[in-house]
């Protein structure tokens, strides 16, 4: 699978919450795209990922 | 009075031109970012907007944003309609004074069915929920991350996917870093252009098809 357009492989991702913790994002201010679509916060935790998805987790901090 | 038309035939073609000058712009937030970016992208054609903010322009928003003195307590969105009248006077400009939540961002969506989403709010849960549900809606959406502090332009990036792009330094947040104008400027321009990008590669798309 592709994490923000770089391939990872690390068996012990099942699923999205997985990667937040293992790439230690902060959940508050993120959005997640699985294969370009929205996933919301609280599908993160089910959400199974597998092995072809590509992942976007875009970080928003604050100012404009 | 000239036609801002004629001015544009100097820098893109008739298909260009139509192109721009047809796209809906709904712009959220009209302040550091907001105000420039509507700025650049009116002076380069662009002629349909909606306007979104809730704030009343404040002396110490001088420092960064297109207002000028005497619209000190205006709205900002009727204050920078009538900036942007000034660079051209047949812009077709609706204003929405609201801090909008998420079920009004639906809804305007609905409504005006806009080509181009800017966010250019400051608070970091708002940015959020544009960028999720412009996408959901199926609409480009041209967002900002990471616009304060000096000195490090060259940590702007340009974060591309499809419908969407993601501009600044993606780290430094208001709560740590002030506003200031290079930066924030750097960055609604960048937008901007952009936003262009996304519109002229829909004419290129035409042409090859």
């Amino acid at each position: 699978m592709k994490l923000n357009g770089k391939e990872i492989k690390n068996k012990n991702i099942k699923t999205l919450m997985d990667i937040i913790v293992l790439y230690n994002y902060d959940i508050k201010n993120i959005a997640i795209l699985v294969n370009d679509h929205v996933v919301k916060k609280k599908q993160w935790k089910s959400y199974r990922l597998s092995e072809n998805d590509e992942i976007e987790i875009i970080g928003f901090v604050g100012g404009g | 009075m000239y036609k801002f038309r004629t001015i544009l035939q100097n820098y893109f073609t008739q298909d260009e031109i139509d192109k721009i000058s047809q796209t809906k712009i709904l712009l959220i937030g009209c302040g550091g970012l907001g105000s420039n970016i509507a700025n650049v992208l009116v002076r380069t054609g662009f002629s349909y907007f909606i306007l979104i903010d809730y704030d009343r322009v404040e002396i110490k928003n001088l420092n960064r944003q297109i207002f000028w003195q005497e619209q000190y307590g205006e709205k900002k969105v009727l204050a920078l309609k009538k900036n942007l009248l000034k660079i051209n006077s047949s812009a077709q400009i609706k204003i929405i004074h609201k801090k909008i939540d998420k079920e009004d961002l639906k809804q305007i969506i609905l409504k005006e069915s806009p080509d181009v989403i800017i966010e250019a709010v400051d608070d970091e849960m708002t940015k959020k929920f544009i960028f999720e549900i412009t996408l959901k809606y199926g609409k480009k959406v041209v967002c900002a991350s990471g616009i304060a502090g000096y000195g490090d332009c060259d940590n702007i990036k340009i974060r591309r996917g499809r419908n969407f792009v993601i501009v600044g330094d993606m780290k430094k947040s208001i709560k740590d870093y002030k506003p200031l104008a290079p930066k924030v400027t750097a960055v609604a321009a960048i937008q901007a252009d952009e936003v262009l990008r996304m519109v002229l590669d829909d004419v290129k798309e035409k042409k090859i098809k």
